[in-house]
């Protein structure tokens, strides 16, 4: 392999290496809005049904414990290794059932409120704060997030351009655009292989581990692939 | 009132008569409110909801507060001076994590402990004058603070 050639795959490599901290970047924003979305409808579901009389209101705030916890695996589990490693970096010390009730119930009615002696409409109140703020996730970590999906998808762009320039000033065109798509998806599919690969070896919750596979497992996957070329 | 003082002379007290009005309720928005101090207004803006303890220090004073949103809470700890106008500042929050601020201590002469999220009890350590920090190196993961160089309290984790 001449040195151009080499160069020419470092270049590639570093393309493909663009993309792949954007896609990361777009795919955990993504997992993100999703998150905040579901829970919303998940708690305005539960409250038509509560109000509807087809639930209790307890039975709603229960369920809305339940549901919200699931909704938050399911989204760490779409969320790219990086982004499920630092979701796992921190183990959550969240309040029971009980202890919502409790607060909610000195919140409503004033610090001295005991829920079991309140009437029932009022402890139906005390429910439906809780399926209420079971919808709400943090509006910091959401525009945090929905920034940093900018970025991700300004990344992208990035790469897209970097490809259509190579592609523009290439003898070959269709053989450019099969390589650069080729290089860039490698580099994208070999991050996220190379995450989950760190994630395995460094244990939950090691985002400084995971973000170094990604990048370790995206540069090797693309300049392999551009290698090949 | 639990007061606890040192030779030194500096003490660290929980307090009462303080409580917070919440300035926006929407939940696009992060939660904003107003101190209140004996249900006169302070003028001191700060992050969260609800106030989860008020600590006095010399002459200055700690806040906890929470945002009150069960699946995702932040800790806010605001240091302010005798008028209420914060001097630093820092919270705990991180994605798809909550925590519970529970078991407060105080450890005179300058250290609060407590528990939020994580396995290990959080330190707060007063700071009688600013020292020095590195934007995002000085501080344990799940800490944010404002950008700056300077600190007048260490957060620390077990």
């Amino acid at each position: 392999m001449s040195d151009r050639q080499k160069f020419d795959d470092v270049i590639r490599a570093f393309e493909a290496e663009i993309a792949n901290a954007g896609a990361h970047l777009a795919l955990d924003g993504s997992a993100r809005v999703a998150y905040a979305r579901q829970i919303k409808v998940m708690a305005d579901e539960l409250r038509a049904e509560a109000a509807s009389g087809r639930i209790t209101w307890a039975q709603a705030a229960g369920k809305a414990q339940t549901t919200r916890d699931a909704v938050m695996e399911l989204i760490r589990s779409r969320s790219t290794p990086v982004g499920r490693a630092m979701a796992q970096q921190i183990k959550s010390q969240g309040k029971t059932l009980n202890e919502l009730i409790a607060r909610k119930a000195q919140q409503l009615y004033g610090a001295n409120a005991n829920f079991n002696r309140l009437a029932a409409a009022q402890q139906n109140a005390v429910y439906g704060e809780i399926v209420a703020s079971a919808g709400k996730s943090n509006p910091t970590v959401t525009a945090n997030m929905r920034n940093l999906s900018r970025a991700g998808r300004g990344l992208l762009f990035i790469s897209l351009a970097l490809s259509v320039y190579t592609v523009v000033n290439s003898d070959n065109k269709p053989r450019a655009i099969v390589r650069e798509a080729t290089v860039t998806g490698a580099g994208v599919l070999g991050g996220i292989a190379g995450g989950a690969l760190a994630g395995l070896a460094c244990g939950p919750g090691a985002p400084v581990c995971v973000t170094v596979g990604a990048f370790i497992g995206g540069a090797l996957a693309a300049f392999g692939v551009s290698s090949l070329w | 009132m639990v007061s606890a003082a040192n030779a030194a002379g500096r003490t660290l007290s929980l307090i009462s008569g303080l409580s917070v009005r919440q300035i926006n309720a929407s939940d696009a928005a992060a939660p904003l409110c107003e101190l209140v101090r004996n249900d006169a207004p302070t003028g001191a803006r700060l992050s969260g909801a609800i106030l989860e303890a008020a600590v006095a220090w010399n002459t200055c004073f700690v806040v906890f507060l929470t945002d009150d949103i069960p699946s995702e809470d932040a800790l806010h700890i605001y240091l302010l001076d005798a008028n209420f106008q914060p001097l630093d500042s820092a919270s705990l929050s991180a994605p798809y994590t909550t925590g519970s601020f529970t078991a407060l201590r105080l450890m005179p002469p300058d250290q609060l402990a407590f528990r939020f999220f994580g396995d290990g009890a959080w330190h707060v350590e007063l700071l009688t004058h600013a020292k020095a920090r590195i934007p995002f190196l000085s501080e344990p993961a799940g800490v944010k603070r404002p950008l700056g160089f300077s600190r007048r309290f260490i957060v620390r984790s077990d």
